[in-house]
């Protein structure tokens, strides 16, 4: 691979940490047969949650972190509290501790401590074209789809390594030659609300590496956002285009595709297979985190029905604090508006066993991470079910 | 034998071979603390990875298995080197950030579990004392979509009676594609064979000896073989009934390496000179 004489010195020349995270760039791009490294103007590190972590990634994080910064922009994934009232979400203090820990270690090297999944609703969203290095699936094929930016599915340690230098090998998504449709979606069935979402979880399980193309994808930047982070769930997909409404669909059509039907009895399935619980302990909302406007629209749910069963909603804190009216509402009507953390990366079953939610995304990892029985169903649905 | 492999993370580690052909997750398959593989499922359970050579197709689960890695390195368990045939990003991360030498491009069934094996992963080899490796050259000649398969005589000194393509062993300096075309003129009498692909090479390891298979498919516009004594027979046969035939190890993996390895216009523009 080729390096500049700048990123010879920092893998030759750099912070233990420093050459440690282009040793890890470099290694990445020479096994994807990346040429070079290329800026990225803005890391999005995942990781940060102690519940997907643990005691070993803590480690690695605080002996990686103590002595570099970043260098480029850099925002973080939810972590497994709300920093502010973790003592309400039951978590005991020395679980409290450990995250911390990690919390000061990315604090020590100048991260935006955004703790959100939705980095792209956070001030200024990226331009198209903008490279990153973007991990959180869900963020990335945002990013790519509905934004038009550029960065490849990251892992923590890919992302943070280009943190603290800039840089990301160029391959994948990249590149204009990958970043083509490989096939073509026709959804026959109706959608709405979280049934984007099981669009996204069943479509996943159709795809074969190939970045799917819609002719027709109604719909909200919020609707794409659901769908986006089901598919990325159940897929490595981390681009899709939709005709007349993505950035980049007019360049990506070439050759013959085939063509996928998804049915309305996909999304039947879809519900069925996630499905695992019976009566809900709790209905969880969040995976990836509310918008301002997402909390709004659940405020009127919540004065609607007033659900009798423990609601957590789970956004970013500067989501929360752009929809404060919403937010009292909400907790007036008896929910939790948590904010640093998302639905499937908080330590849920020191409360809860059976979580209700509309998420596709949470439903797929609940049961792996949080040993939750899961209910996947529509928000309306479950407010009115529970009141 | 002494296999060159690619380099994942450099630095050197020998030690006794500890061999899974399945692919291994870190994350609650082996305890970050000790290295012992706590997963009831892996056929290795209760074994313990720190010191060995770890050879296995990839990583499986969670990426969190990166931090188990480097956690195993941190307290000196973790293998003294690492051979994995597809390096996903699991593996990849862990090796770098726990320093942990390792190579890539090797499958695991080259190595039998327990014998002694050195990495040096700065030069991306792995060597084994006591086994002998030879390059083969093996070509599948097709003729209007049927490949040639020939039965290997009483007379030769391996596999006798098993079935396979055109063969033979790469002697000295000797370059692979001539050897390749000596062999198709003397084992079956056809001239002018057209290199139609090549794969990369199929490694077959037969007890002290391991054979590097480097396959070739050719393009002939013949179906007339005449058989030298290597062979008793042969048949012209559609690809998809070569796994079928008893053949010699790796015969079918050999054909399907070529057939979706690099075609020859490919191969021919490469070594012209740069655009």
């Amino acid at each position: 691979m080729y390096l500049t004489p700048e990123q010879e010195k920092l893998l030759q020349d750099g912070r233990p940490s420093e050459q440690t995270a282009m040793k890890l760039l470099v290694t990445l791009g020479e096994v994807h047969g990346a040429g070079r490294l290329i800026p990225v103007t803005w890391a999005h590190v995942s990781g940060a949650s102690y519940l997907t972590i643990g005691d070993t990634g803590l480690e690695f994080l605080e002996d990686f972190c103590h002595d570099v910064s970043v260098r480029v922009k850099t925002t973080v994934n939810p972590i497994s509290i709300d920093l502010e009232r973790w003592r309400e979400m039951g978590v005991p203090k020395e679980y409290a501790e450990k995250q911390m820990k990690i919390v000061e270690a990315y604090r020590g090297i100048g991260v935006e401590e955004t703790y959100s999944c939705t980095p792209y609703l956070i001030g200024q969203p990226p331009s198209k074209g903008e490279h990153l290095a973007w991990a959180e699936s869900s963020a990335a094929i945002y990013a790519n789809a509905v934004l038009g930016a550029r960065t490849n599915r990251e892992g923590g340690p890919s992302a943070l390594s280009s943190a603290v230098t800039g840089f990301t090998p160029e391959f994948g998504l990249h590149l204009d030659e990958n970043r083509k449709a490989g096939v073509k979606v026709n959804v026959e069935a109706k959608l709405g609300g979280m049934r984007y979402s099981l669009l996204g979880l069943a479509l996943g399980t159709m795809l074969d590496g190939e970045i799917p193309y819609f002719q027709k994808l109604p719909g909200s930047d919020e609707d794409l956002k659901w769908f986006g982070a089901a598919l990325a769930s159940t897929s490595d997909a981390t681009l899709f285009h939709v005709e007349k409404r993505t950035p980049e669909w007019r360049n990506s059509l070439h050759g013959r595709l085939r063509t996928i039907r998804v049915t309305e009895k996909d999304l039947k399935d879809a519900q069925r297979s996630f499905s695992t619980g019976e009566e809900a302990d709790a209905i969880g909302i969040g995976s990836p985190q509310l918008s301002a406007k997402e909390l709004e629209a659940i405020a009127v749910l919540m004065k609607r029905y007033r659900p009798k069963l423990p609601v957590w909603v789970f956004s970013s804190r500067d989501a929360k604090s752009r929809a404060g009216d919403a937010v009292k509402t909400i907790e007036r009507y008896g929910g939790r508006v948590w904010a640093d953390t998302c639905l499937e990366v908080s330590p849920l079953y020191y409360m809860f066993k059976t979580m209700a939610t509309p998420s596709g995304k949470g439903a797929y990892y609940l049961p792996s991470l949080c040993k939750q029985k899961v209910i996947l169903e529509d928000l309306a649905k479950l407010l009115r079910r529970y009141s | 034998m002494r296999i060159q492999a690619k380099r994942l993370f450099g630095g050197r580690g020998q030690g006794p071979a500890m061999v899974s052909s399945n692919p291994i997750s870190f994350l609650g398959g082996v305890a970050p603390t000790t290295g012992e593989i706590i997963d009831t499922h892996s056929p290795l359970s209760g074994r313990n990875v720190s010191g060995r050579i770890l050879a296995f197709p990839g990583g499986k689960g969670s990426t969190v298995g990166s931090y188990v890695l480097y956690g195993l390195a941190r307290r000196g368990r973790a293998p003294a080197a690492i051979i994995v045939e597809r390096p996903d990003t699991i593996v990849t991360v862990g090796a770098v950030i726990g320093k942990i030498p390792a190579v890539y491009g090797i499958p695991p069934d080259v190595l039998h579990d327990g014998e002694w094996v050195e990495v040096d992963a700065d030069k991306a080899t792995v060597r084994v004392r006591d086994v002998t490796s030879y390059d083969v050259v093996t070509c599948f000649l097709r003729n209007r979509g049927r490949i040639l398969l020939l039965r290997r005589s009483a007379k030769v000194g391996t596999f006798q009676g098993t079935w396979a393509g055109v063969s033979g062993y790469v002697e000295g300096d000797e370059v692979f594609l001539e050897r390749a075309l000596k062999e198709i003129i003397e084992e079956v009498g056809i001239a002018d064979p057209v290199l139609a692909a090549t794969g990369e090479p199929v490694y077959a390891r037969n007890g002290d000896r391991l054979f590097i298979v480097h396959p070739y498919i050719f393009e002939v516009d013949t179906r007339n073989v005449r058989l030298d004594w290597e062979h008793a027979e042969y048949r012209w046969v559609k690809p998809a009934e070569i796994s079928a035939f008893k053949g010699v190890p790796k015969l079918a993996e050999a054909y399907q390496s070529a057939a979706n390895g690099v075609p020859a216009r490919m191969a021919n523009r490469r070594r012209g000179p740069p655009p």
